[in-house]
Parts: structure tokens; C-alpha cells; sequence
């Protein structure tokens, strides 16, 4: 077992298969090269940390993807499986606190789910759609929309 | 903040661009809701906003473009775009290509250029205009064009402009240094960046130094005119009317005779080499496949009902196609040593393959050019207009098809015209 202690310093006692799905920490304790000392994550706090332990004991057998640049893995779709999309139906402030914790963690195939999740909320929508979305004001004037709409018409199947 | 984020990893970024620009914060007033709305391109830095972007195609993120300054901003990033174009299994950029290109003007420049291929849509055909007679054979690049004839010279072309730079013959300048010039037709040549073979019905070879296109040595190893040749890195085969293959090695000084073999009982009218396999085609109608390093028969492929005049390996060595005289083209494959597929639709003798990538380009005495896609094994593209006679020669890559036929003026078909030359210059595939 290893101690993680979040940000505002509530501590976790995981597993260390379930703690070193995240490289960040597998580099702590082979550096610390004992695993009974208590890990701090100033980074996270408790209620993230404690959603990404839960994805990472679901996933602690998973293979462990080779880390470098993999442009095939890269290319595979956006599907997720279905126990990745369940958890990943949090609100919005939830989702990107767990993309920015995947992605200080250094937990690759999390990080790609919290990532293809957003993008899925993007797909197929219209500019109004997204904007909806995530809240977000229109700040282009008319003349500035049908500029974009123009330099946007190479892409149109003919 | 400074992390060690796993995102620089998979994202090598080429520019800087963690800050989004518009800062009108009003992400924490929305915290009240119970599910508030969030601008990820706001809450994210930029290069997970970018990794995000890596999960949609390219149309989704020209949709983005139209959402608001912020995520035109984050849409038009080189590294989204990057990311995109290296997405597309079939392109390529030259490996001079400079880092920091703008990506999304690339993918915009190869995307187009991809369509007007999908269309024919051929902005520009020109002739070159120098040969006295037929021209029976052609090899390209994005620098030049070289051309052998009927005329028993060899031309050299400036690709772009379609001028001719050089011609090398008897009585041309350019070869007064040069000892051995062809007294028959050209028929076959090939060229890459140190040397050019030329074969001719005069039932010689000639070795050529490029860049100095400076002629250093004359074969005279067939009995009759040279129908074909191919080289690689290792070995020079040269085939002949004689039915002979005949197998130098290229890496040995004086390029020493290695194997003589007879491969047809009759013309050997084709030959090429990828790694060590060797296929011809000759006659017989029989494709045949040799082992380049011990000159020994590795198989005969059957399936062709009548004579063969050309045939050619993919660059992986694993297919072999090959076409003549029963109209039709067979993709083998030279594993399971057996014919795949059939591509139908010349109406003559099928006089010229080339492979390019996935796509093979054949070219008739039906005066056609076609194109066809060995993934999807079927034919892509029909150019009909372009010649008026049988075509010889054909090769094209991702911008042109250079082609050759009865007659003195071969045809370049530009498919880059009017694309933006800044970014044509550097696609490779």
C-alpha cells in the first residue's frame, strides 16, 4: 500500500499496482525506493484524486500502453468503452479538473479518455451548438462570420 | 504552473501558445449553477486544448474556427493540423520540410490536391516539344523529366516549365566529352541521384554519371535490342529480345556480371527489381520472379491468356502487377505466389505499369491512362483525352502523371497548378 495526500490534505491508501498506473507516482516510489512513505500530490485535490483512484483501480490490470509518440493509438477513434463513459458523466468543472490531474499524474489512457470526452461534445454540433455548450459568447461580428464561412469552403464536399 | 505535463510528450510543440487570449473570466461566476458550462479552451492549457482538438476530424475543427476568436485561435494551430495531416496513412511530406510550416496551410494544400486527383480534375497539360520521333520512355521528378526516343536521344526537361535543358545525343554538345551515344532507339532508361542506365535496340547499355549526365561505360552484354531495365541500390538487371535476364552488381566496382539467365523462351519485354526479387515478363505470357542474389527462378506465375509487356513490383515487394497483350491487369502476390485480382477495362494491349504509393498507373495502345487503387481494388481515375495514339510509357507520383506515346511530344499532366507552390514544394506523397 501507498499513502497519497492531496492538495488540502486528505490522505488515500492505495494499492501500489492501483497508485502506479500514474507514472508520475511509480517514478516517486522507485526514487523513494520504499513504499511505506506517504506520497503529497499538491496538485489535486481530494474530491479529483479520489474520482482518478477510482478509474485507476477499474483500470489496474490494463496493459500498460508503450508511452512514446504511438501515432496508431493515436489514430483509433473516439469511441470509449462503456464503464469509461459512465464514469466520465460528471459536470463540466469535474471533467477538465480530471484532464489537468490525468495529465499532471502522467496517466496516459486517462488523460485520452478525458480528452475524446470533450471531443465528443464537439463533434457533429453547429458553432451555435458548442458555444452552447460551454457557455461560450459569440464575438465575432457578421462581417468576421461569413469571412471564416469563406476561408471554411475549401473543406465542402463538392 | 509549471508541471510535467504528458501532453508535451505526445505533442512536440513548435510554438508557444499557452495563454488563451480573450480573458473576459467569467468561469467562476458559473460555478453557482448546478452544472456550470465551461470554456475547456479557458480552463485548459493550450496543449491539452490541442490534445482535445486531436480527437476531431478536420471538419469539426473548422467548425470550431466559427465558434469565437478564442477557439479560432486554438482551431488554427500548426500542431492540431500537424497532427491531422500525419492522421492521413497516404501522405507524406519531404524530409526537408521545415518544423515550423504552417501545418493547416499543408493540409489545406495536400487536401486539395487529393480532390483534384478524386475529380481528373487536371489544371494543366502540357507537351514536350523537342524529340524528332516516338518517345518510348520516361522517368520524373519534381526537378526534371528525362525522355529516350525513336530519335536515339535522351532529353532532359525542366519539370516546372516543361523547357527542355539537355539533349543527349550524337551530335548535341552536351555530349562532346562523352564517348558512347545510342545508334538505335531508346527504348528504357532509369535514373536516381548518381547514375542513369539507358538500353536500346542498338543491343547496348549505357552508364551515365548524374548529375553530370556524363556517359562512363557501354554494355554490350545482349544479343539483342535491350526491351528493359531496373536497378536498385545492389543489383542492375537488364532484359533483351534475346530472352535473356542479364544481373550486374551495382555495388562492386566495374559493376561485375553476376547471373545470366534466359527468362522466355522469346522477348523478355520487362523487367523490374525491388529489394532482392526480380520479376519479367515476357512472351510466354508467364510473370516470373527471380532471386537477385542467386539468379535462381523462384516462380512462374500463370494467368495471363496471351503475351506480357509490362510488369512491376510495389515497393514493399509483397505485390506484382503485370499487363500485355489479353487487355487486362493482374495483381499477384508474391507470398502466397498467386493472382489477387483482375483490373479490367483496357480495350488493348496494356503497354506500361507504374506503382505509386497504393496506386498503380497503366497506360494502352487503347490511348487511355487509367489509374487504380490496389487497397480498393478498383480503378480511380480514366484519362481519355490526353493522347491520340498508343501509349508507351507512363509514370506519375502525387503531383503529375508524365507520359509517352506514338509520337514525338510526351504529355505532363500538373494536377498542383494554381495550389500554393510553398507547400506543393515540400508534399512527397
Amino acid at each position: 500500500m501507498v499513502k497519497l495526500t492531496s492538495s488540502d490534505g486528505e490522505s488515500f491508501d492505495v494499492e501500489k499496482d492501483v497508485a502506479e498506473r500514474s507514472v508520475l507516482i511509480k517514478n516517486m516510489i522507485e526514487d523513494v525506493g520504499d513504499a511505506s512513505t506517504e506520497i503529497p500530490i499538491p496538485n489535486v485535490t481530494a474530491n479529483v484524486l479520489k474520482k482518478v483512484l477510482e478509474w485507476c483501480e477499474h483500470h489496474k490490470s490494463d496493459p500498460i500502453a508503450a508511452n512514446e509518440d504511438d501515432t496508431d493509438a493515436r489514430k483509433k477513434s473516439t469511441d470509449i468503452d462503456e464503464w469509461d463513459q459512465k464514469f466520465m458523466q460528471v459536470d463540466q468543472e469535474m471533467l477538465f479538473e480530471i484532464i489537468l490531474a490525468a495529465n499532471y499524474l502522467d496517466i496516459k489512457a486517462l488523460l485520452e479518455v478525458g480528452c475524446k470526452t470533450v471531443a465528443n461534445m464537439i463533434k457533429g454540433k453547429t458553432p451555435e451548438e458548442i458555444r452552447r455548450t460551454f457557455n461560450i459568447q459569440n464575438d465575432f461580428t457578421p462581417e468576421e462570420e461569413a469571412q471564416i464561412r469563406r476561408e471554411n469552403e475549401w473543406a465542402e464536399d463538392r | 504552473m509549471v508541471l510535467p505535463t504528458f501532453a508535451d510528450t505526445v505533442l512536440s510543440y513548435t510554438s508557444e501558445e499557452s495563454e488563451t487570449p480573450c480573458d473576459e473570466d467569467d468561469d467562476n461566476s458559473a460555478e453557482d449553477k448546478r452544472s456550470p458550462r465551461i470554456d475547456f479552451t479557458k480552463s485548459l492549457p493550450g496543449e491539452l486544448r490541442t490534445l482535445v482538438f486531436c480527437w476531431l476530424d478536420f471538419r469539426s475543427i473548422l467548425i470550431c474556427r466559427r465558434v469565437c476568436h478564442g477557439w479560432k485561435e486554438a482551431a488554427e494551430m500548426s500542431t492540431v493540423w500537424r497532427h491531422q495531416f500525419r492522421l492521413r496513412r497516404r501522405w507524406a511530406v519531404k524530409p526537408e520540410t521545415p518544423s515550423d510550416i504552417d501545418w493547416r496551410m499543408m493540409f489545406r494544400t495536400r487536401y486539395l490536391l487529393d480532390r483534384r486527383w478524386e475529380h481528373g480534375e487536371c489544371v494543366y497539360a502540357y507537351n514536350l516539344d523537342g524529340h524528332e520521333e516516338s518517345v518510348y520512355c520516361v522517368q520524373f521528378d519534381d526537378e526534371k523529366i528525362i525522355t529516350g526516343s525513336r530519335d536515339r536521344s535522351v532529353r532532359v526537361w525542366d519539370t516546372t516549365t516543361g523547357k527542355q535543358l539537355m539533349a543527349l545525343n550524337a551530335t548535341s554538345a552536351a555530349l562532346a566529352d562523352n564517348p558512347f551515344t545510342h545508334s538505335g532507339s531508346v527504348l528504357c532508361l532509369q535514373y536516381d541521384d548518381k547514375m542513369m542506365l539507358t538500353g536500346s535496340s542498338d543491343e547496348t547499355v549505357i552508364i551515365w554519371e548524374l548529375p553530370a549526365y556524363r556517359a562512363v561505360r557501354q554494355l554490350h552484354d545482349h544479343k539483342g535490342g535491350i526491351l528493359d531495365l531496373s536497378f536498385n541500390d545492389r543489383y542492375i538487371a537488364t532484359c533483351s529480345k534475346d530472352g535473356m535476364l542479364i544481373i550486374r552488381d551495382r555495388r562492386e566496382e566495374g559493376f561485375p556480371l553476376r547471373h545470366i539467365v534466359v527468362a522466355c523462351n522469346g522477348s523478355v519485354n520487362s523487367v523490374h527489381i525491388r529489394r532482392s526479387l526480380i520479376a519479367t515478363a515476357g512472351v510466354d505470357g508467364v510473370v516470373k520472379v527471380w532471386n537477385a542474389d542467386t539468379g535462381k527462378l523462384l516462380m512462374s506465375l500463370h494467368g495471363h491468356s496471351r503475351g506480357l509487356a509490362c510488369v512491376t513490383l510495389s515497393p514493399d515487394a509483397r505485390t506484382i502487377i503485370s499487363g500485355g497483350n489479353d487487355n487486362t491487369i493482374r495483381v499477384w502476390d508474391t507470398k502466397k505466389q498467386n493472382c489477387l485480382f483482375e483490373f479490367a477495362g483496357h480495350e488493348s494491349l496494356v503497354r506500361t505499369l507504374h506503382v505509386f504509393g497504393r496506386k498503380v498507373l497503366s497506360g494502352s495502345y487503347d490511348q487511355t491512362l487509367k489509374v487504380w487503387d490496389l487497397d480498393y481494388r478498383k480503378k480511380v481515375l480514366d484519362l481519355q483525352k490526353y493522347h491520340g495514339n498508343w501509349i508507351f510509357s507512363a509514370k506519375m507520383d502525387s503531383k503529375r502523371i508524365v507520359s509517352t506515346s506514338f509520337g514525338a511530344k510526351p504529355v505532363v499532366l500538373d494536377f498542383t497548378r494554381e495550389l500554393d507552390q510553398d507547400y506543393v514544394r515540400y508534399i512527397s506523397m
